[in-house]
């Protein structure tokens, strides 16, 4: 194209521009709704990213952390650290809590007068000081979460006993700095003083209790180089070693992951957004047709008009699309307002071109790609229709071809990209791939449905014949209103269905297989009174004990872990410290997949059973060997046996099991489980905390509140996603009723003045609208469920319900929605007079 | 085709694939016109008159046979080249006027100029519309503007290249008689003072009295020619092999 082309397009562009902004206000609302999630969801998760990485020290509690099971800081070791900076110590454990007439699991975090180090604890009256924890009278304080005080019923002033030590409630949490540092939390937390830990029966040999020492480096000292000299100088110790880059990183990486999805879900609605904008452009350019053919008339070729409406199309865009930028940009601000109570950080703003950038790419590309098809058409449209509007040739396939062929192109563009900046690409691949063959069956069905609607005899009523005939007439809206709300709809049912199977299969699960409580740290003294309980209580159908130690594996076949080779599914087992059994029988739901185990009375080296997972995912076979810190002992380990096991039957189950004489003599603790009848499990529970107080008991019934509480949360925010999909999906079904507008208005005018009555011509167009959404929603219902179903199925690997509630309120909703936006048009097509109608459509 | 000839047609045929039979709309046109006359094509509804004017002015492309204009055969031209060749050559005028609604009176005469590439377009676009009458009009939009006030932007427009050919289908279709009568008069005058070949359809007898020559055609064919200003033409068709027939007067 030579210069003075392209000057007569942009021309023509701004000129055609003058009055084009009110066909165009669909086309603006889809991209810049698309533009604004995507921008937004991009900048806010950056923000926090980078807000938490700048306070990983708060989050971690220090500059450098050091923590290890069971075993607090030698003198000699406290001495080495101190050099560096200031020291801080904190320990972990659980414990109940107990008041006059109830218990509650604890998550306890004990804390030394140097903590928090960095960041406040900030508490819901008054200030924090270490004082307050100190020991007053008979007791020490306690600063308890406000999910124990709503729990236990609890103030300030009030009191209540941890282990063997008296408590007195000195304040309430309002922000912990470091709370994201321990990961999920299973029951609510408490704060106390490290040294109340040693006038209590909490810390026994085998406790499961973490010491963290954290450190606030010296000015000048790099966390990096101390970590090497501490690696150098203790290369013996199994310490875990973080510096402040680690923290917060599990937040980070859940931020990062519900971004991921947040942004999946606002390509599909700006990928819905795009059917308005193919709607918005063929309603336009339908408009445009004389005026086309007059540039064709007066000399104008095909590439000039392409570029004068595709050239003013985009500057359109271009407005919807920076408006887009411009508020989602501009979303960390509330972002961070609304997040900064639940996070200990300081959120500052920043722009994030990279996010911006992203959004803008993905939305030009849509506005192109919906755009070039029907523009195509238009072109190619003969200017001869200006003599002869009845017959004229449609042009070739091969004039076509040029628009496939840039389509294709841009959206295998769009695709790799979007895949290739994901962090779950295949998961990102099988999204856009669902969505894609969703729109495809979606656009099948619609125009199957517009054949069978052919077909069918010719009702004899003319209202119902007209009411058909209007799903498939020229310039219908069928495709567009399918489309446009299907694709919501679809997502909605599929999340609903999941949601609603996941919640039965928990619930099911936990009322049939799992045990009612889980017990914890019951020490070695306290075995045979808390097993004759639970054998003689009336009411526990079923009980099992086993000791319990943790251990870390260090070396795999000799090779230090860090180094060793693990797929993904196995690399949790060599994270952290593990729950370590020894037992002479082999436990009932486990079976033996390789070697031998060993006979009840076996006296003879260490050996060690390993679940088949891990022997998978390591690639141990029979006679490697492992090598497991237990206690500060290092045991290398020759593999006896392989055993499978099911995770999901919610019993005792260990990845390694030693042979029953090596750590006979260990420091160990119980756990057990029990199963006892519904009716009695409060009464055990309160019995067995007053019996126990040193035993954590955990309510399988309290985890599945807090679980389904978790997944309601979870749920919610998916919702408000599949919702916003749906409301794109609206505006697109408002633009599609809108743009077929003038004709109903125009055949309400026709119809008037052959005699129908208003009541006949809203007869008519309800038939049509319930006609129309009753397809969607048929679509929807039918591709959500089918979508639920696999992922049921195939990928949580669980049994399958069909509600038919769900189903049901799919249909109906589409209905309700295609009616409501169907009506506005028919009142103003019922209002508008004939005679005025008439007389303009033939000027 | 004579030296004089601005215009020749050779052995037209057009027909189109109904959905049960062929329509023939033009049944071998055999046509010259000359260098600077005028024209008139009348006939009744359905004759074959738009379809003629559409392929001659390379808007629709005849099923056999040949054109030629200003001494280029059109057959062969694509639908970009016929565009340009429009552009530089010919005017058009059209029933329905066919303004652009968004570009106001002056901006729709310069868009030609402006898609010839012309650096004075909005001058000469302007000094057009002042032949018409409308430099009161310059910027106003079609809907602005009354029907006459319209066709004469649309005239405007059409004369303002200086086109060889001037092609003007039913230009008074839309309008009242008065008015009608203004536009034809006005047409006639810019034709002579630019001494361009006029080509008009029309259904008005009287309007046709004013060509230099006047065919009639029917059913596809032309079948009849009468010459206002020499002897009749019946030898432009001695070696035609279409059929003529007297149209009843």
């Amino acid at each position: 194209m030579n210069q003075t082309a392209a000057l007569c397009a942009l021309r023509f562009a701004l000129r055609e521009s003058r009055s084009a902004f009110q066909n165009f206000k669909i086309f603006m609302v889809s991209l810049f709704l698309g533009t604004a999630i995507i921008a937004g969801v991009g900048s806010v998760t950056a923000n926090i990213s980078d807000s938490i990485r700048k306070d990983g020290r708060i989050f971690l509690g220090g500059d450098l952390e050091i923590s290890q099971n069971q075993q607090r800081l030698a003198q000699d070791e406290r001495t080495y650290l101190n050099q560096w900076g200031m020291l801080s110590e904190v320990a972990i454990l659980r414990s109940m809590a107990h008041v006059e007439n109830d218990s509650s699991l604890v998550d306890l975090k004990a804390v030394d007068g140097a903590y928090p180090l960095y960041g406040d604890l900030d508490l819901q009256a008054g200030q924090y000081i270490p004082e307050m924890l100190l020991k007053q009278g008979q007791n020490w304080g306690v600063i308890i979460s406000s999910a124990l005080a709503a729990r236990l019923n609890l103030r300030r002033g009030d009191s209540l006993s941890l282990g063997t030590a008296r408590y007195q409630v000195r304040g309430i949490i309002a922000k912990e700095p470091d709370a994201n540092n321990q990961g999920f939390q299973l029951a609510p937390g408490a704060i106390i003083a490290l040294d109340s830990l040693f006038e209590n029966s909490l810390i026994q040999p085998g406790s499961l209790i973490r010491y963290y020492n954290r450190l606030k480096l010296n000015q000048g000292i790099n966390s990096e180089n101390l970590k090497l000299n501490i690696k150098k100088n203790f290369p013996e110790k199994s310490w875990r070693i973080r510096d402040s880059s680690s923290g917060g990183a599990g937040l980070r990486r859940f931020v990062g992951r519900m971004g991921q999805f947040m942004a999946l879900v606002g390509l599909a609605a700006l990928l819905v957004g795009g059917v308005g904008v193919s709607n918005a452009v063929r309603a336009y350019l339908d408009d445009k047709t004389n005026s086309i053919a007059t540039y064709k008339i007066l000399g104008g070729t095909g590439q000039l008009i392409l570029m004068t409406y595709l050239g003013q199309i985009l500057f359109i865009a271009t407005g919807a699309i920076l408006l887009g930028l411009i508020t989602g940009g501009l979303l960390p601000i509330a972002a961070g307002e609304i997040m900064k109570e639940s996070l200990p950080i300081e959120f500052g703003w920043a722009l994030y071109p990279k996010a911006l950038l992203l959004a803008a790419f993905y939305s030009y590309s849509v506005a192109v790609i919906f755009t070039l098809w029907p523009l195509g058409k238009a072109v190619q449209l003969p200017a001869a229709r200006l003599f002869r509007k009845t017959v004229s040739k449609r042009g070739a396939i091969g004039q076509s071809l040029p628009y496939i062929a840039v389509i294709a192109g841009l959206l295998i563009l769009l695709i790799m990209v979007v895949i290739y900046m994901s962090e779950f690409r295949m998961l990102t691949a099988v999204t856009l791939a669902s969505a894609a063959g969703a729109f495809l069956i979606l656009l099948g069905a619609s125009t199957w449905a517009k054949a069978m609607a052919r077909r069918i005899p010719r009702p004899k009523n003319p209202i119902f014949r007209i009411a058909l005939s209007n799903i498939y007439r020229p310039g219908n809206a069928t495709n567009a209103i399918v489309l446009s709300l299907g694709l919501g709809l679809i997502l909605f049912t599929s999340i609903a269905l999941i949601e609603h199977n996941l919640l039965r299969e928990i619930k099911d699960r936990v009322s049939g297989e799992a045990p009612s409580f889980f017990f914890l740290d019951i020490q070695k003294d306290q075995h045979d009174a808390f097993t004759d309980y639970l054998a003689s209580r009336e009411g526990v159908q079923r009980y099992r004990t086993v000791p319990n130690l943790r251990g870390r594996v260090t070396h795999v076949k000799a090779i230090a872990a860090r180094h060793a080779p693990v797929k993904s599914e196995g690399k949790w087992i060599l994270r952290g410290d593990k729950g370590i059994t020894f037992t002479p029988i082999l436990p009932a739901d486990n079976i033996i997949t390789a070697g031998q185990w060993w006979p009840e009375n076996y006296d003879g080296p260490p050996q060690v059973s390993i679940s088949k997972q891990m022997a998978d995912s390591m690639d141990i076979a029979i006679d490697d060997t492992i090598t497991v810190n237990i206690l500060s002992r290092n045991f290398t380990l020759p593999v006896s046996s392989i055993r499978s096991f099911n995770w999901e039957s919610f019993g005792i189950n260990y990845v390694m099991m030693l042979d029953p004489k090596t750590l006979k003599s260990a420091p160990f603790t119980y756990v057990a489980t029990a199963k006892a009848l519904a009716g009695d499990e409060r009464e055990i529970y309160r019995e067995l905390s007053q019996k126990f107080p040193g035993i954590s008991v955990i309510r399988m019934a309290e985890i599945l509140d807090n679980a389904v509480a978790l997944l309601g949360k979870l749920s919610a925010s998916i919702d408000v996603m599949a919702a916003i999909t749906i409301i794109s999906g609206i505006a697109v079904l408002a633009g599609a009723i809108a743009a077929g507008h003038k004709t109903r208005i125009y055949d309400a005018a026709v119809l008037k003045v052959v005699g129908a009555t208003r009541y006949d011509i809203l007869k008519a167009y309800i038939i049509e609208f319930i006609l129309l959404g009753l397809l969607t929603g048929a679509i929807a219902m039918i591709l959500g469920s089918l979508g639920a179903y696999c992922v049921i199925k195939f990928v949580m690997d669980m049994s399958w319900q069909l509600p038919l509630d769900i189903p049901a309120g799919t249909v109906s909703a589409s209905v309700l929605v295609t009616l409501a936006f169907g009506m506005v048009s028919i009142w103003l097509a019922m209002s508008a007079r004939p005679a005025d109608i008439l007389r303009r459509h033939t000027s | 085709m004579t030296n004089k000839a601005i215009l020749q047609l050779k052995d037209i045929f057009l027909k189109f694939s109904g959905e049960s039979h062929e329509i023939e709309v033009l049944n071998g046109i055999n046509l010259d016109i000359d260098r600077g006359s005028s024209v008139a094509i009348l006939g009744p509804s359905g004759s074959g008159k738009s379809s003629l004017l559409s392929i001659v002015t390379g808007l629709e492309k005849q099923t056999s046979g040949s054109v030629t204009v200003a001494g280029h055969i059109l057959d062969h031209m694509n639908e970009d080249q016929l565009a340009l060749f429009r552009r530089d050559n010919m005017g058009i005028i059209l029933q329905s006027f066919h303004l652009i609604p968004t570009m106001t009176a002056l901006e729709n005469v310069a868009v030609p100029l402006e898609l010839a590439g012309q650096k004075d377009a909005m001058a000469t676009a302007e000094a057009a519309l002042d032949h018409v009458g409308l430099r009161h009009r310059l910027a106003h939009y079609p809907a602005q503007l009354s029907g006459g006030e319209q066709q004469r932007v649309a005239i405007a427009r059409a004369v303002a290249p200086n086109p060889k050919i001037i092609f003007a289908d039913e230009p008074t279709g839309n309008l009242d008689g008065k008015t009608g009568h203004k536009i034809i008069e006005l047409i006639f005058n810019l034709q002579k003072k630019f001494n361009t070949t006029l080509i008009m359809i029309t259904h008005d007898t009287q309007v046709a009295q004013h060509c230099d020559r006047i065919l009639y055609i029917q059913d596809g064919l032309i079948v009849d020619r009468q010459s206002q200003k020499g002897p009749s033409d019946e030898e432009d068709t001695s070696d035609q092999k279409s059929t003529t027939k007297k149209v009843a007067e």
